[in-house]
């Protein structure tokens, strides 16, 4: 017997959830090319060094070498090789782009979780304009209209935010990375012990606060009108509020705002945001801008805003319902092939595969469809309507 | 729609549940819940599931549940990314690296050293600049040394009593451990309002009990 389990983390997809997945990603790649997205597709396997952004043996990736012993990873990001495709590829800029394909992380074994995942995404290269983000966020809207009954929230953030705040407070970079890292973990006890060096300054009910810091945004504003912020934190807020308010335009559309977020990765610079839908323990949509990520495969950077959209939760959790028509079956005599692609040409038939008439029509009668046969003449006969009389 | 949260069972239940009841959340029916897994307080605002701590860990992860209340050791073994919002300061205990009288770090030779937590000990003697073999043992950890399994363990204790009762010594003290309140990251986004209430109430309760 072949070994037939699985590799631990993968899985088979097929049936309703595949065709659901078909469409829906058919569906995304319609809106782009009409868009003037340009498609690109990167290998499978890169290079290590083009994920040098990334801690890879923190984030789980499968390895292998090639036949220079040079070694070679399946892409755990979609990003970053396009990066490294516009820096070798001379493709000219400003440009829209977009990409569909698998990306593979290898999570905790047993925790049920997926090692492949297939993400769409688009990178718009080349505008500093804010423009950009607007585009990626009404796609958002536009997708969960009609894919997500118009439920996913829209999460706004900052890349910017906490640097803004630590930068006034201390010099100190390694505290400034410690207190950072608790607070975008949210790991409360850490966090606290570390601002514990601030106790005697104004700032400390801030630092107190800021962890809470998200949600509706008149909340959060409320919160944190008490607070006299340093001008750079005032400014991005200040951003943020405006696009909130754009964004509230949208059919349906429900912003936050989150002060104490990470950036889904470390190379973004600017606004960031998310989607996500209620009971769901994972973001749907995650983008945002990063100016300087090009920098690393070329000399020049170049403005950037960029968005990841997860089709396996899409595919799980999409209210649609793919209903397909129920097709009529033709039934043929094989010397009949050539007629048969004739009339496939004009009409929207099923092949039958049965090797006898009557089985034919058992299959047609159990389906409750019409069969057809290929007449002399080369006519198409309804022989169901032919047996009732 | 209740909070649902995953609650270790065994011993640290009863000192959660005084916590709790402190803090305002009816636990009666965890008090009496007998058997039950699963087990609703009568307002429904919460629903509690008894669990092993490493499977709270799972639970969180994977979002089906929306609080963990999970010891540290668990959370820093199983590499919690979750949010650990609050220390209940219960269940206090610390992680040793013990042995038998005759133990000698600094022996020449690679140590075999056995525990119930790989990646936490592989730290320790990282941090140490060491190098051991370690062997993942379930259950009464103390007899690894003892039949000659390991050359020491790390375990946690909290007043050292087993230890002592079968003759094993501590050599040193590793981090400190005790009962940490943790949410599901999402479903802070979602129910932020009902959690920090939480949140702040058990904090008024273990600030009181100081």
């Amino acid at each position: 017997m072949y070994k037939v389990n699985l590799p631990l983390g993968t899985r088979d997809s097929f049936g309703e959830r595949e065709k659901k997945k078909y469409y829906i990603k058919a569906e995304i790649e319609k809106k782009l090319l009409v868009n003037n997205f340009m498609k690109v597709s990167t290998p499978l396997l890169e290079h290590k060094e083009v994920f040098s952004e990334f801690d890879l043996k923190q984030m789980g990736t499968y390895q292998l070498l090639d036949s220079n012993d040079e070694s070679l990873i399946l892409r755990p990001d979609l990003t970053l090789p396009l990066a490294r495709f516009l820096a070798t590829n001379n493709v000219k800029l400003p440009q829209k782009f977009y990409y569909v394909g698998e990306r593979f992380k290898i999570s905790k074994a047993l925790s049920g979780k997926y090692n492949q995942m297939t993400q769409a995404g688009i990178e718009i290269v080349g505008y500093p304009s804010i423009r950009a983000e607007l585009e990626c966020m009404l796609m958002i809207n536009q997708i969960s209209t009609e894919f997500l009954e118009g439920k996913a929230q829209i999460e706004l953030g900052h890349a910017q935010f906490a640097d803004a705040i630590l930068d006034e407070l201390t010099q100190d970079s390694k505290l400034k990375e410690k207190i950072k890292n608790e607070l975008f973990r949210k790991n409360m006890p850490k966090y606290l012990a570390y601002i514990d060096a601030f106790k005697d300054q104004k700032v400390y009910e801030f630092l107190k606060k800021w962890p809470r810091l998200f949600g509706n945004i008149s909340w959060v504003l409320r919160k944190i009108s008490e607070f006299e912020l340093p001008i750079k934190a005032q400014q991005i807020i200040n951003q943020l509020t405006q696009i909130t308010s754009w964004l509230e335009q949208l059919p349906n559309q429900k912003v936050l705002l989150d002060l104490s977020v990470a950036p889904p990765q470390s190379y973004y610079t600017g606004i960031t945001f998310k989607g996500f839908i209620e009971s769901i323990s994972d973001y749907v949509f995650s983008g945002g801008r990063y100016n300087q990520l090009l920098e690393n495969f070329q000399e020049q950077a170049e403005p950037a805003v960029g968005m990841g959209i997860d089709l396996e939760i899409l595919a799980d959790f999409s209210d649609i319902n793919i209903e397909q028509d129920k097709k009529n079956l033709l039934y043929y005599y094989p010397h009949q092939l050539g007629m048969v692609n004739q009339i496939l040409k004009k009409h929207d038939l099923e092949l039958s595969m049965e090797n006898k008439l009557e089985d034919a029509l058992l299959v047609a009668k159990r389906k409750n469809v019409e069969l057809y046969v290929i007449d002399k003449g080369g006519q198409l006969q309804n022989v169901i309507e032919d047996s009732f009389d | 729609m209740s909070l649902k949260i995953a609650l270790t069972k065994g011993r640290i239940e009863e000192p959660v549940i005084a916590l709790l009841s402190a803090a305002g959340v009816d636990c009666e029916p965890l008090k009496n819940k007998k058997r039950k897994l699963i087990v609703n307080t009568s307002d429904e605002k919460y629903e509690f599931i008894l669990a092993k701590g490493p499977d709270v860990t799972t639970y969180l992860n994977s979002g089906v549940v929306d609080i963990g209340i999970v010891g540290s050791d668990i959370l820093t073994e199983h590499r919690n990314n979750q949010y650990e919002l609050l220390d209940l300061e219960i269940g206090k205990c610390q992680f040793v690296l013990a042995s038998t009288e005759d133990f000698d770090i600094n022996k020449e030779g690679r140590r075999v050293i056995g525990t119930k937590y790989p990646l936490i000990t592989q730290k320790y003697f990282e941090s140490l600049g060491q190098d051991v073999e370690v062997i993942k043992i379930e259950g009464s950890v103390e007899l690894a040394p003892l039949i000659g399994l390991a050359d020491a363990i790390v375990d946690i204790t909290e007043t050292g009593t087993t230890l002592r009762e079968n003759n094993l010594y501590i050599y040193d003290y590793l981090d400190k451990v005790s009962t940490r309140f943790v949410v599901n990251r999402m479903s802070l986004k979602q129910n932020a309002r009902e959690i920090y209430s939480l949140v702040d109430r058990l904090e008024q309760v273990i600030k009181a009990n100081n």
